[in-house]
């Protein structure tokens, strides 16, 4: 048996497979849900031991872990067209929900969270640049492009906020960064104030697409900036820095060596040492408080 | 439903089969593929947010599948069953189509995990020797010489399944 009949007895074993029923994606959402709500009163339970101890507060803590936010829009096409005896392949065009789980409009005429033209999809446009120019010398940022032809640099605005919450907007930029043949990644984020109070500066790093790793806090001229440094390669960023201004826009700076594009090496070294990846994150060039 | 969570089950009802064919070579039995295939899902739904675009979230996807299923084997879950009902007779070499896929298939689960990783990976998923490497967290040295042990071994079992 050689490569090409191991491929030709995997399709074969597929197609003469009986597979049972297609999966339930409500059951599966709702174990998916059941999972998440059970980490997060663990991790409430943990936060309010010293809070138990020190003020007797912990029941209104869990109180406030018990619901479930919805993010993002991030949305996945049903096409429920996939069948376990075809090949994998990725088919699904991404659509976006048409209006809010309020129903409420979304704002300012747009279609879903994301602002593809005006005002706000410019800001972003500039974020990219800005981003761009604070690429210290020896590192190029070229307008390279994935295999099927997308760009690597993009911007996007969004509106962020979930029902309930206060109107506000995350501007976000990625663009990849080469040094010979070699390229990482690096992301900018700015988030409008969204109301929630002050928090310490690792809670806002960490905060940043759910990281998990080592985070430190850095002094940058009196400005406290946690920078988290990721365990692991299932982060898509090695590290990052996150500010809170005072008037509660958080600005996030992240960086990979490696970059989204798999056909490209990774870099070799970091763009930024962690001490100049949070002096540049209070940079205001990256500052978009509206 | 937040968006969030529409989104999920969007995504679910489109990749989940594709995903469990995976799971399927990889355990040898829909049950256990089932199993593998909700864990997955569960661990995606909880980093939702950092998934943004929807190839990167196939790659997370399978990403997570495999070291899942990586990981239940070094737990020793899967350790002591059988994979599936075992057939009444063993197949033979003059078997039908339906004995052969059998055949195949109990040789495959007896190939070490991450080189029946691998082989799936490479053969079944048409994933690249740099992409199964980035997925496995290896070299692409050791994919290659996964990849030749894996199908050394598959067609020695598959020797000793007509022989007997």
């Amino acid at each position: 048996m050689n490569e090409e009949d191991l491929n030709e007895a995997f399709r074969d074993v597929m197609v003469r497979s009986t597979p049972p029923p297609s999966m339930d994606p409500a059951h599966a959402l709702d174990r998916a849900r059941r999972t998440r709500k059970r980490r997060r009163v663990r991790w409430a339970a943990v936060a309010a031991v010293p809070l138990v101890v020190g003020v007797g507060a912990a029941p209104t803590v869990i109180a406030n872990y018990s619901g479930h936010r919805s993010v993002g829009q991030m949305v996945a096409g049903d096409t429920g067209t996939a069948q376990p005896t075809t090949r994998p392949v990725s088919t699904v065009t991404p659509v976006a929900p048409k209006t809010r789980k309020s129903k409420d409009p979304w704002p300012e005429g747009q279609v879903d969270r994301t602002a593809t033209a005006g005002p706000r999809a410019t800001r972003a446009v500039t974020l990219m640049q800005d981003l761009r120019s604070a690429v210290p010398t020896g590192f190029g940022t070229p307008d390279l492009k994935y295999p099927d032809g997308r760009r690597m640099s993009y911007p996007q605005s969004q509106y962020a906020s979930n029902d309930g919450e206060q109107d506000y907007w995350e501007y976000m930029a990625t663009i990849p960064v080469q040094k010979d043949d070699r390229v990482g990644q690096l992301l900018v984020q700015s988030t409008t104030p969204d109301g929630k109070p002050a928090t310490t500066p690792c809670k806002v790093a960490q905060k940043f697409w759910g990281g998990t790793g080592t985070c430190a806090v850095v002094d940058v001229g009196g400005k406290k900036v946690g920078v988290l440094t990721t365990k692991g390669s299932d982060a898509r960023y090695d590290q990052w820095a996150a500010y809170r201004y005072d008037d509660g826009t958080v600005v996030v700076l992240a960086q990979a060596k490696k970059s989204d594009n798999d056909a490209r090496s990774p870099l070799k070294q970091p763009v930024f040492t962690a001490d100049q990846l949070a002096e540049l994150v209070t940079s205001p060039k990256f500052k978009i408080s509206s | 439903m937040s968006d969030r969570d529409a989104a999920f089950e969007a995504y679910f009802a489109a990749r989940s089969d594709a995903m469990r064919g995976t799971a399927y070579l990889l355990c040898g039995d829909w049950h256990r593929a089932e199993d593998l295939v909700q864990q997955t899902f569960t661990k995606i739904y909880q980093v939702w947010r950092r998934i943004q675009r929807q190839d990167a979230m196939d790659n997370y996807t399978r990403q997570t599948l495999i070291r899942t299923f990586l990981s239940e084997r070094r737990r020793g879950w899967f350790r002591y069953e059988s994979v599936g009902v075992p057939p009444a007779d063993p197949p033979t070499a003059s078997a039908g189509p339906t004995e052969e896929r059998l055949m195949l298939l109990e040789a495959l689960v007896k190939v070490p995990p991450r080189q029946r990783a691998v082989l799936v990976l490479r053969y079944w998923e048409d994933q690249s020797v740099e992409q199964t490497a980035e997925l496995l967290d290896c070299s692409t040295g050791t994919v290659k010489s996964q990849a030749s042990r894996g199908l050394a071994a598959l067609r020695g079992l598959l020797e000793e399944e007509k022989v007997r």
